[in-house]
């Protein structure tokens, strides 16, 4: 059974005529990385988004079903979602330090939100917290726990919502363009670090990025979307070796490689 | 075309003041040189310096030592009006074209804006000369009466450029111009300002962190770490024949559609050190894998393996 199963998804803002999202379908079985590559206002964020139910205001799913674990996500109560998110769904962002309070340290964010899902002591969450982080390989957790968002590096922010994340062993992490704000060779390490969390524990993984590279270096499948629609779809070698689609060819030309095109002589 | 040196930075520091008394040393002995009619393109991770380096050459900030020639003066030391003329010669881009322009000024009046401070145009020229202009960056001349908000990314880019152009500068600075952009914009960005130097012989100073694209539009390709130059070399080698291990390292992070996937990606591990506390000897030395003694006492200066190629590392030191 698959894990996620999106059929035919729809998603609309407000008045507006055009769909955001239109008839996207996707499956993800345990373990599995999907990407999603596309440029801005492709619809790319608002797939995952809706999976998550946490479309922007105005933003709501016009037709289609979302199936987690064989059962619909889209008819629940906000306080079932709540218990699913970050639980058994958690999520990823850009820039995780901006999603953190910038006035509380992390550590006390941290507890909230582990005793929001699970009944324990301040102490034991802060612990908690604590072997997480340095299960990320963030040295020092508890110094970590102890300082403010802006105190670390966007690396280690990164790492800090990727601790986060994890906490509860999610089966699905959706992560929206997580290495987009990162300088290269710390984007190399929290991509590293994402296929990790699959060997570790087993974690079924939806990326969505517009940076081709990275998608398509994790990607089991691999989706290209345009305008709310996807316009190709299969595994890395297919899509980035055998473009049927004339704008994935267009795409995979104008992305700039080593011992590639040329602009000067 | 002769590719004479224009804007040459000599032995160029730049320290700011930090709490405690300490000094933060953004760039340190920088040696570069712009070419007429040639793109030098600066690569390097947030806090290298580059920013703070082109920021000296267009003269929004002064270096703490060195000289930068620009046809042989010294521009660090104009003052005054002197220095308010010098501007129409180095122009800039921004990275971020949204944040770059006043959102109640239409686009005709920010692309002549330079114009009419330097008493270039009359106020009955502006429509003309703007229409001109969009043309030069391939917009429809109908855009001169719109506002930023209502243009994409790239178009709004797009009238970054023609702005920089209004005063026929020698060198156009881009500051991470394309970053912003998704890659197709990106590549007709950079086509545009291709076609811009084959057409005018504009030489460009183009930094960015993305090492592919740098090599692919620059003639010579410096790479900074922790406000050093660390190599210098001609963006067709870069592929091929770049030494330092930064660099090496810069490469080996490219996540390409043409990798082997299979492959398990060799990273750096770690991350910069603050700039506050640059190591003595080498300044990569806490990541790098060939780190030697010597590397730990000694700063290796940049010296010339070959022709147009300069690496500063004791690997390669004779």
């Amino acid at each position: 059974m698959e894990l996620l199963e999106i059929r035919d998804l729809s998603v609309g803002y407000g008045k507006h005529p055009r769909p955001a999202v239109a008839h996207v379908s996707l499956q993800v079985r345990q373990g599995e990385v999907v990407s999603i590559v596309g440029e801005s206002g492709s619809g790319k964020t608002t797939v995952i988004r809706a999976v998550m139910g946490l479309l922007p205001s105005g933003g709501r799913v016009t037709g289609g079903e979302i199936l987690f674990e064989g059962s619909s996500l889209l008819g629940r109560t906000k306080e079932e979602l709540r218990a699913l998110r970050g639980s058994r769904i958690s999520m990823i962002f850009q820039d995780s330090g901006a999603m953190i309070n910038p006035i509380r340290r992390i550590g006390d964010q941290y507890v909230e939100y582990i005793r929001t899902h699970e009944k324990l002591s301040k102490k034991d969450a802060f612990a908690r917290g604590v072997e997480m982080l340095e299960r990320m390989r963030l040295p020092d957790g508890k110094n970590i726990m102890n300082s403010y968002p802006f105190q670390l590096s966007g690396g280690m922010r990164q790492r800090v919502g990727i601790a986060m994340a994890m906490t509860f062993e999610p089966r699905l992490l959706l992560a929206d363009e997580p290495t987009s704000a990162l300088d290269v060779t710390t984007q190399a390490q929290i991509v590293r670090q994402i296929m990790e969390l699959r060997e570790r524990w087993n974690t079924s993984v939806i990326i969505v990025t517009h940076n081709i590279g990275v998608a398509a270096y994790m990607a089991d499948e691999l989706l290209v979307m345009q305008h709310g629609k996807v316009v190709e779809r299969g595994t890395r070698e297919d899509v980035i070796q055998h473009p049927a689609d004339d704008y994935t060819r267009r795409l995979l030309a104008a992305v700039p490689q080593m011992g590639g095109k040329r602009y000067v002589s | 075309m002769s590719h004479e040196p224009i804007l040459t930075a000599r032995h160029v520091t730049k320290q700011f003041p930090a709490a405690n008394g300490r000094l933060l040393t953004a760039c340190d002995d920088v040696n570069l040189t712009v070419c007429q009619g040639r793109t030098l393109g600066i690569v390097g991770e947030s806090g290298c310096g580059k920013s703070t380096f082109v920021k000296m050459l267009v003269g929004l900030l002064a270096p703490t030592e060195g000289e930068i020639l620009f046809h042989g003066d010294d521009i660090t030391k104009l003052k005054g009006e002197a220095l308010r003329q010098n501007r129409r010669k180095i122009q800039m881009v921004f990275q971020d074209a949204w944040a770059a322009f006043n959102p109640k000024m239409r686009v005709v009046d920010i692309v002549t804006e330079p114009l009419l401070n330097f008493g270039l145009i009359r106020r009955s020229e502006r429509a003309a000369k703007a229409q001109e202009l969009l043309e030069m960056v391939h917009l429809p001349k109908e855009y001169i009466d719109r506002y930023p908000h209502s243009m994409s990314g790239g178009q709004r880019q797009r009238v970054g450029i023609a702005r920089a152009l209004a005063l026929e500068p020698e060198i156009i600075v881009c500051d991470e111009a394309t970053c912003a952009l998704d890659v197709s914009v990106q590549d007709r960005i950079v086509e545009l300002l291709v076609e811009l130097q084959q057409k005018k012989g504009i030489s460009f100073v183009f930094i960015c962190h993305d090492v592919a694209l740098v090599q692919s539009l620059s003639h010579q390709m410096a790479v900074m770490y922790l406000g050093n130059v660390v190599e210098v070399l001609p963006g067709h080698l870069v592929g091929t024949e770049a030494l330092h291990p930064y660099t090496q390292a810069l490469i080996g992070a490219i996540f390409s559609t043409r990798m082997d996937f299979t492959k398990k990606i060799e990273s750096i591990e770690s991350e910069a050190p603050s700039p506050l506390d640059v190591p003595a000897g080498c300044p990569f030395q806490n990541r790098c894998g060939h780190c030697m003694e010597r590397c730990r006492r000694e700063k290796p200066k940049l010296v010339e393996i070959e022709q147009h190629h300069e690496v500063a590392c004791h690997l390669f030191s004779r």
